[in-house]
């Protein structure tokens, strides 16, 4: 349920962006959510439809673009794909991996009449 | 606007007035000069629409926040301990032995995060110890922006030592950096073996393990060094301690732990920031 808050806090980012170029409504948001940040897409949906109401982003869509979770394992000293932070090197079996990419959730665009 | 609490959009609150330090929290949202804004239109006009690109992380609010807090803690060498755990792991009672082991040997100041009431709190400040309580109402963590409020809101000391009990839930807090000096987890023996395979990311962040209620172990089939090594596995560097907040054992080592943490809190301006790691790239080899 942490979903909530990131929802607010899009929202707060939205309000400041709007407000600085003077916009008075957004239709669409494109947020960049990794696989591995934790974010849990049907459920920021739902909170963002709820946390919206009344905002410059009142029934907004939001576009999600996924971004695929990326680590380096330090056993097989190489990048490697991983689909959650919790699972364990592709190749050797391993745990000992560090992320490297799909931890973002980003504001990348937004699209307004 | 401040949606979290509506405290207004003027970016500046007045610190309360306190007769030791005081901390002021800026409220770096809103008219923030320090968050890099950059809205700018991104041409590919579909029809009447307009595109803008913004390129905001949306948790870089919370880091902002967390890195402000985390600069006034070692300004003061103030130890602030984030604690985490499962609901039920023994986290306030540890909280009340440590507070009664220490007998009032350093200041000391706790901030309690429940869903509901203010239980934790009481039972801390019943101890003679300042207590803030934060309820989080749908929220299921703290976030670095409740802890600055309560910041504002205790009487602080230098050198203090304070006690941040996070939300009960092994998933979300693991997300959100409060600006903590150390990260404490707390694993029941009632739990399982296996808790730290199926949620690696809060124990893989834990400066220190706890494995509370060891004095349930001869009840339990609990196997400890399987336990040890799901740790291990998922966390190669953090400490392990086990303890029983019941029956005292390994509560003199888990003074020590606190003691090495202030005594350690004068050379660590230069430590790297939680966030930094996460995204550090691994430099081959
Ligand atoms: N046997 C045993 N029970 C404990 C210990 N520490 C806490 N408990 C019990 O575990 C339950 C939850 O403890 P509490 O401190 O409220 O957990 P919290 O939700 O993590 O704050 C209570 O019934 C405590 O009495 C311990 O060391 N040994
Ligand atoms: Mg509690
Ligand atoms: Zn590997
Ligand atoms: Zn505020």
């Amino acid at each position: 349920m942490h979903e909530l808050s990131l929802a607010m806090s899009l929202l707060e980012v939205c309000e400041e962006e709007a407000t600085r170029i003077g916009v008075k409504k957004i239709k669409t948001l494109i947020v960049e959510v990794g696989e591995l940040s934790g974010v849990s897409v049907p459920a920021l949906d739902s909170a963002f439809g709820i946390a919206s109401r009344g905002t410059v982003a009142e029934g907004a869509a939001l576009s999600i673009r996924n971004m695929p979770g990326t680590g380096w394992c330090l056993s097989c000293e190489r990048a490697v794909r991983i689909q959650d932070p919790f699972r364990s090197c592709p190749d050797c079996g391993g745990s000992r991996i560090l992320p490297t990419g799909g931890m973002e959730f980003c504001l990348k665009e937004f699209v307004c009449d | 606007m401040c949606v979290e609490c509506g405290c207004g959009s003027s970016g500046k609150m007045p610190a309360k007035e306190h007769k030791g330090i005081a901390f002021s929290h800026r409220h770096a949202h809103g008219n923030d000069d320090t968050a890099p804004s950059k809205a700018t239109p991104s041409g590919g006009t579909t029809g009447e629409d307009r595109r803008f690109s913004v390129e905001r992380e949306i948790l870089g609010r919370n880091n902002r926040l967390a890195e402000d807090n985390r600069a006034f803690f070692k300004e003061h060498g103030i130890i602030a301990l984030n604690i985490l755990s499962a609901p039920g792991s023994g986290k306030t009672t540890l909280l009340e032995q440590t507070i009664l082991s220490l007998g009032g040997s350093l200041p000391l100041a706790v901030i309690e995060g429940d869903q509901e009431t203010s239980r934790d709190a009481d039972r801390i400040r019943s101890l003679g110890v300042p207590a803030v309580q934060v309820n989080t109402n749908a929220g299921c963590h703290l976030d670095a922006h409740q802890i600055a409020h309560s910041l504002e809101e205790l009487s602080l000391s230098p050198g203090m030592l304070l006690i941040i009990e996070n939300i009960g839930n092994l998933v979300c807090p693991a997300l959100f950096d409060l600006g903590e000096t150390s990260r404490v987890v707390l694993f029941s023996v009632t739990e399982g073996e296996d808790k730290p395979l199926k949620y690696p990311q809060i124990f893989r962040g834990a400066d220190l393990v706890l494995l509370t209620k060891s004095d349930l172990l001869p009840h339990l089939d609990f196997d400890t060094a399987k336990a040890m090594n799901y740790l291990r596995s998922v966390n190669p560097s953090g400490e392990i301690l086990p303890l029983s907040a019941r029956s005292g054992e390994g509560m003199d080592r888990w003074v020590a732990w606190i003691s090495a943490q202030r005594e350690g809190a004068g050379a660590m301006s230069e430590s790297p920031t939680r966030s930094g790691e996460a995204h550090g790239t691994p430099s081959g080899g």
